[in-house]
């Protein structure tokens, strides 16, 4: 059983968190909340996705699964205003998904949860530095850095973090010390190179962000962990780094 | 005064690209005039010039009249002035079995003195149609589409307006065909409808989409349903249109291609590197698959004195591709992307296998005129029925592959969306 309401917004701003790195997600229901574990086909990014039943207007659900369509389900939220109500009823019988908004009432019919990928296996990992900052300002470093290359670096280096890409002819590079940060913790210089097709995809969710936590290591994948749904959600993306070219 | 020495120069620089792109068209160049295909002056290794000439010879004696009467063996719609278009039939001066004309599947092991020989035999009659009224035509309109459905070439009376004349045409996309006229009228002899081509047309409800797959399970050849699709035979009855050739080739390409991809992505994935080859025309043809979840790419290396690259003293490379969930955009690199991607899903789905796949294009300088895509897509349909080498590594194939290519393996990574994904992106299960 799976009944709730929710302002549209919201939810759409959370769901397009996963939508943006995979197509179809395997949603988990308990009486607590929803959450989704996904990982894209080629292994490289993973998101985990948790949202609060307070971030619900109402919300009740028993324990259960459900399979998504990502692409038609953004495509109906779309559809609703920013202010309107989103109801979601799931119909155990004919397992589909009632969603009513704004006067619309749409079923959306739910994919088989076993059809889709297999939640991932997440890595264990001791990231030594953990940056805190502001989710725009990564946005941005993404969007200069994609304009010379396909690639990225995120790094610290003496208390400062840093944005590097460099491409055949131009190179950009972004700095912010310290002190412009929310917080930065490290034990030491680090560096890792990501692919700004991934980065680019993470930052459209992440750039909406107040504050987005970044853990960082030396040619390890790195953490991001931000806040959604007003505090009552979060979303961790782990994305593995590139190895630098010869 | 700068200016007036530019401009000068512009005019002499035999390797200007305005220049050069003419030697592909009709136009003459003073350097051509200087060399009569002699000293080869433009650096390729034929005249692309007297090829045309050779050819033109042949016929030259047959194409003085305004009939022709001949075995049709298929249609050309042309692209401009879209929505009026030019459609009409494909006529060789001869009667007889001419199916091999317009059939590209059969043309492996051709060279391009062949091709454009029996090509350039197509008188193209021309008919001004709106590509959405096809219906308002009568007569004439129909016969070319029920031509554009026979099972063997049509005895055909095509009558012009004036002696048929020009050059063979040349297209990277379109396969060459012969001098052209306007068309007055075409008297077509008995014949036959290709049986399931014929079924899809009487079914007014049918969807094109679902017709190209239907005729395409029924083992139709691919060039045939282009053919059929390019005079709107297919589709829901309100919906038919007419489409030039050009982009019939790549619809149906592509519709087939998006169908079986579809059906790739279920599959398990290879056990290892598979590298496949195959040299045409002086195309080399390298198709590696790696053992990791689709995605397709196709780079092209065009040398110069090639085709597309006649002005350039440096080698070209051009790519696009596409990750597993498939593309939106079309690509930049033309109809030929789909062409192999097409040949590409039909070898994984005999194989059962689905596989990351990166197809690696040499054009050497022997490749002097385009011939149409179907050169890409019977070219990688030849690599993947040939042997293929195994490898355990990545860096094992692409040391193997080395020893086939002049162009590095660094070069090719730095232009390769799959090569750099697979050789540099780590993977989360790798931690």
């Amino acid at each position: 059983m799976f009944k709730a309401v929710i302002n549209a917004e919201v939810f759409k701003d959370a769901i397009e968190a996963v939508s943006t790195l995979v197509d179809e997600a395997k949603f988990r229901l308990t009486k607590d909340g929803m959450s989704a574990r996904a990982v894209d086909p080629a292994n490289v990014a993973m998101v985990a996705f948790d949202v609060n039943a307070k971030a619900f207007d109402t919300f009740e659900a028993t324990e259960g699964e459900i399979g998504i369509d990502l692409v038609r389900f953004m495509d109906i939220l779309g559809m609703a205003s920013k202010d309107d109500k989103l109801q979601l009823n799931l119909n155990e019988e004919t397992r589909k998904l009632e969603i009513r908004t704004g006067g619309l009432a749409y079923t959306l019919s739910l994919l088989d949860p076993s059809s889709i990928r297999k939640e991932p296996k997440v890595p264990s990992l001791e990231l030594p530095a953990k940056i805190v900052l502001n989710g725009t300002e990564l946005r941005r470093a993404v969007k200069a850095a994609e304009k010379v290359s396909d690639h990225m670096a995120l790094g610290v280096q003496d208390k400062t973090f840093y944005v590097e890409a460099e491409g055949d002819l131009d190179k950009v590079r972004l700095e912010i010390p310290e002190s412009s940060l929310v917080s930065l913790k490290s034990t030491g210089n680090v560096r890792s190179l990501f692919s700004l097709d991934y980065l680019n995809d993470i930052v459209k969710s992440l750039g909406k962000a107040e504050q987005v936590s970044i853990d960082l290591g030396s040619d390890y994948p790195v953490k991001f962990t931000f806040g959604i749904a007003g505090g009552n959600g979060t979303v961790v993306y782990l994305l593995a780094p590139r190895i630098e070219s010869e | 005064m700068i200016i007036h020495m530019d401009a000068t120069f512009d005019r002499t620089d035999p390797f200007s690209v305005k220049q050069a792109k003419g030697l592909i068209s009709e136009k003459e160049q003073p350097l051509c005039a200087l060399c009569k295909g002699m000293k080869m002056f433009c650096g390729k290794e034929r005249c692309p010039i007297l090829i045309k000439f050779y050819a033109k010879l042949k016929n030259a004696p047959k194409i003085d009249a305004t009939t022709i009467y001949g075995s049709a063996p298929g249609v050309f719609v042309g692209r401009h002035g879209y929505p009026m278009v030019s459609i009409g039939p494909l006529v060789p001066p001869v009667i007889g079995d001419t199916s091999e004309l317009d059939t590209p599947e059969r043309w492996i092991g051709k060279t391009i003195d062949d091709i454009v020989g029996f090509r350039s035999s197509l008188v193209r009659g021309m008919y001004k149609v709106n590509v959405r009224k096809p219906e308002k035509y009568g007569k004439i309109v129909e016969n070319m589409a029920l031509l554009s459905m026979a099972e063997n070439p049509v005895d055909t009376n095509a009558e012009f307006f004036r002696k048929p004349s020009g050059r063979i045409e040349l297209d990277d996309e379109v396969q060459p065909f012969g001098p052209s006229a306007p068309l007055k009228k075409a008297d077509l002899g008995n014949f036959r409808l290709d049986n399931r081509i014929e079924k899809a047309y009487y079914d007014a409800d049918l969807m094109a989409r679902d017709a190209v797959l239907e005729l395409y399970g029924n083992d139709t050849l691919v060039t045939r349903i282009q053919r059929a699709f390019s005079m709107g035979a297919f589709g829901a009855k309100k919906t038919r249109r007419i489409v030039p050739t050009r982009q019939s080739i790549t619809a149906v390409d592509s519709i087939i291609g998006e169908t079986l991809m579809d059906e790739v992505r279920t599959l398990p994935v290879i056990n290892e590197y598979r590298v496949f080859e195959s040299w045409q025309l002086d195309n080399r043809f390298i198709v590696l698959m790696l053992p990791e979840p689709w995605s397709y790419e196709l780079v092209e290396a065009w040398y110069p004195d090639t085709v597309w690259n006649p002005a350039g003293r440096e080698i070209m490379i051009i790519s696009d591709a596409e990750r597993f969930e498939g593309r939106t955009t079309y690509a930049s690199i033309g109809g030929c992307y789909y062409a192999a991607r097409l040949a590409t899903c039909e070898y994984l789905l005999k194989e059962g296998r689905q596989a990351k796949v990166v197809i690696l294009r040499e054009a050497h300088s022997g490749y002097v005129m385009p011939v149409g895509v179907w050169n890409v897509r019977e070219n990688v349909r030849a690599a993947l029925k040939g042997p293929h080498e195994k490898f355990n590594t990545l860096e094992a194939a692409l040391t193997h592959i080395q020893t086939k290519f002049d162009i590095p393996i660094s070069r090719w990574t730095r232009n390769s969306f799959i090569l750099k994904d697979s050789r540099f992106q780590r993977r989360l299960t790798d931690f």
